[in-house]
């Protein structure tokens, strides 16, 4: 049977290690969610206070949106930053409250498949869908709507680490959705 | 009599090195240590983030009021490679630590708590071969599993020996640069994201 949750085969990592903006990179990727009109929902957000170098975060987010009556997008973004220290630095002449830490943050996502459950009830219907999935909508799932999440993912993970201002600030798939 | 079962005892393997090990007596901050390895486990696709799932299958502490404490912890990390249907990764470290107590270090005029004692990493690399055990129960296949197994997919075997050799010095690698080790790869694992036992 064609499983009807399709993960990402790989997370997307991205680290960074120095001065940068915490609140506008939170500020950016909860934007993001909510202009491609994801469901945003944060679910752990964890504080503790181990070290002289600073205090550790840990913040799990996800958030969903409806793609047409069959399939549904979900995206997870797990941040994990050590030793924050916050410290004012002066850019373009103003002061501004940043940041330096070591930031880990991974993406990842699933293609939830059936999600109003509508092939549910005898198993000939089961069957059907199994049939569906794996003969009728083949390629449009794995060529579509899989592809379609990871690039949109790729483009949050482009955005962050435009905003971090890393050295590979370029994306060679801008075009695509 | 009761009788105990092995994790390898249905399967066929290979043994990529039979052990090695990694040993440090010195300072160091524990819990960097484990987050620097878990870490990196999640990362190289060797155990999932999930918590409840990864594969930690015993962790003893004994505490002793002099000598310092023993830890004894064990990973039985697996991984498939690309998907493979055939080949499957098994890495098994098993930490040993012993004289540990805490301690307290200087650097960069800051005061950290840290740890001194004696890790100890002994670490068992095998590939394990239909690990589902698909072509030994099939009816027709298993017939021709010896033969395909050991001559007609031996490049294959070689190929994947060479990519799990590389894995296991490239984990050895990021706990010898937590430790300030001399390290032989052409670039140290862990992009200095981690600090190591001196905080850097």
């Amino acid at each position: 049977m064609v499983s009807l949750d399709r993960p990402m085969p790989f997370p997307m990592n991205l680290k960074y290690r120095g001065v940068w903006d915490y609140e506008g990179l939170y500020q950016l990727m909860v934007q993001w969610f909510e202009d491609q009109g994801y469901e945003f929902h944060e679910r752990v957000f964890k504080h503790k206070v181990p070290s002289p170098l600073g205090f550790e975060q840990e913040l799990g987010w996800y958030g969903w949106r409806k793609v047409n009556a069959y399939v549904k997008f979900w995206i997870y973004v797990y941040w994990h930053v050590w030793d924050i220290k916050e410290v004012e630095v002066v850019k373009d002449g103003k002061k501004k409250k940043m940041v330096q830490a070591r930031l880990f943050i991974e993406f990842s996502g699933k293609v939830e498949l059936d999600w109003q459950n509508m092939f549910t009830g005898s198993k000939f219907v089961v069957a059907i869908q199994d049939w569906m999935n794996k003969y009728v909508l083949h390629k449009t799932i794995t060529g579509g709507w899989e592809d379609e999440l990871y690039y949109r993912i790729h483009k949050l993970f482009y955005s962050c680490k435009e905003f971090l201002n890393m050295e590979t600030v370029h994306n060679a798939s801008a075009h695509r959705y | 009599m009761a009788k105990v079962y092995n994790k390898y005892d249905n399967v066929d393997y290979f043994s990529i090195i039979e052990d090695t090990r990694i040993k440090h007596k010195d300072f160091f901050h524990m819990k960097n240590l484990y987050v620097v390895a878990h870490e990196w486990c999640i990362e190289e696709g060797w155990g999932p983030r999930k918590d409840w799932i990864f594969p930690e299958t015993f962790y003893m502490h004994r505490f002793t009021q002099e000598a310092g404490d023993e830890l004894w912890i064990w990973w039985r990390l697996e991984k498939i490679p690309q998907d493979n249907t055939f080949y499957k990764y098994v890495l098994d470290v098993d930490w040993h630590i012993i004289l540990l107590q805490s301690t307290e270090v200087m650097f960069n005029g800051m005061k950290f708590k840290a740890n001194t004692g004696e890790p100890e990493f002994k670490i068992y690399a095998k590939l394990v071969y239909d690990y589902d055990g698909v072509w030994k129960n099939h009816w027709f296949l298993k017939h021709f599993y010896t033969l395909f197994a050991k001559r007609i997919f031996l490049k294959d075997l070689y190929a994947h020996k060479r990519q799990f050799h590389h894995e296991l010095y490239r984990f050895k690698e990021a706990m010898k640069v937590y430790m300030k080790l001399k390290t032989y790869l052409p670039e140290p694992e862990g992009q200095k994201f981690y600090y190591n036992k001196e905080f850097n």
